[in-house]
């Protein structure tokens, strides 16, 4: 079976859904050997890579199916996927990947064990980056990496999988952009939030529920899950931050919130963080 | 009187200067819940901590101050070098105390998209 990715693949709902279209195609397939054509891609934002290694990776474990890939396309056609290690995590070679660009936030995965690990990720290569060097106070640096903080002791508590956390970044220069995502491959916010109100039953209502500061975390009290502090940032500097989890694309444009429902889903929560400035 | 009590270096229990986890703020709830529950005041030391998120302490000093009504006497924090670590502290004992606090989160949230 050959999957062919084509055109433009970027951070937003049409992009989202082209990797899920992927990921339901060959999801159908186990113990099969799938290749992925990227002979006719010609625009992939580099930190979507992570949504799609966690997809891969998850059909490789759940489906026993072996994915190749044809490297020379992606160095002729995106070669930011093997600039941030997507090459590297798939070839599982542990190659430490240098962007010699310095244009990406590397692809990594992140264990709940990991949380040192995770930090120094989130405090060098993401918030230290020279994408957003001069860009961010000291006091949005540092409500930011809290927020990744809190996304990050959340996979820990709730996504109720051993995978890890898959994330990765791109910037633009010329853009004045910088996307950086996250993905966790657990059940998502849905199923644990409707444990603790019965009143959330659409993924739509557990992401609001999410944002308000809420979270469903074991004991008597309750905390934040750190969505808030990127929101209002968001706010502040007229940044996107995107939320998908279950059948809802959860979009906060930099002025208005939009809501897209889709037909089909990936497991888990990612979220998109999009500096403008 | 201070130094009569039992004091918890946090960075010894979880062996980290990232205190972010869930289960880190148990390792340290576990460590001090028996001398709070004997209602004997106990320090919880954040010297040398680096990162602190709200996880770690809802599960930490959020769940020592449930354990019974006079825990928030008995628990004394040290060591907040961030200032803003002060403020997250109370938020955890106050959402330990009175759950209903955090409708003011919901509040907050609903003042930033109303117009």
């Amino acid at each position: 079976m050959e999957y062919t990715f084509s055109g433009e693949l970027k951070t937003d709902l049409v992009g989202f859904k082209k990797l899920m279209h992927l990921y339901h195609i060959i999801s159908k397939y186990k113990g099969s050997t799938l290749k992925l054509n990227f002979g006719k891609v010609n625009f992939f934002d580099a930190n979507m890579s992570a949504i799609l290694l966690a997809m891969l990776q998850k059909l490789e474990m759940d489906n026993r199916n072996k994915i190749v890939i044809d490297y020379n396309q992606i160095d002729a056609n995106c070669d930011i996927l093997r600039r941030n290690g997507f090459i590297s995590h798939m070839q599982k070679n542990g190659e430490q990947v240098h962007d010699q660009r310095k244009s990406t936030v590397p692809l990594k995965t992140f264990k709940a064990t990991q949380a040192d690990d995770f930090v120094t990720y989130i405090e060098n290569d993401f918030l230290n980056h020279r994408g957003l060097d001069g860009h961010l106070t000291e006091p949005v640096i540092g409500k930011i990496k809290e927020s990744y903080l809190e996304i990050f002791s959340n996979v820990e508590l709730h996504s109720e999988t051993s995978r890890p956390l898959y994330t990765c970044g791109q910037y633009y220069p010329t853009k004045r952009e910088f996307k950086f995502t996250v993905v966790d491959v657990g059940v998502g916010f849905l199923t644990n939030i409707s444990k603790k109100d019965k009143s959330i039953s659409t993924y739509e209502a557990a992401i609001n529920w999410a944002i308000q500061g809420n979270s469903t975390k074991k004991g008597k009290t309750k905390g934040g899950t750190g969505l808030i502090n990127i929101l209002k940032y968001c706010r502040a500097s007229k940044g996107e931050f995107h939320i998908i989890s279950g059948d809802c694309y959860w979009r906060f444009t930099g002025t208005e919130i939009e809501k897209n429902t889709m037909i089909k889903y990936f497991c888990g929560t990612t979220v998109h963080l999009i500096f403008r400035y | 009187m201070q130094q009569n009590k039992p004091s918890i270096s946090v960075l010894e229990a979880i062996g980290t200067p990232n205190a972010i986890l869930h289960s880190f703020g148990m390792t340290v709830y576990d460590s001090a819940k028996a001398v709070v529950q004997e209602n004997k005041p106990i320090i919880i030391d954040f010297n040398g901590v680096r990162n602190l998120t709200s996880a770690f302490l809802h599960a930490s000093v959020g769940n020592l101050i449930t354990l019974n009504p006079a825990s928030s006497n008995l628990i004394t924090i040290t060591g907040l070098t961030n200032p803003q670590w002060q403020e997250k502290v109370q938020d955890a004992i106050a959402l330990a105390l009175d759950p209903k606090k955090r409708d003011a989160i919901e509040h907050e949230i609903n003042e930033l998209f109303s117009e």
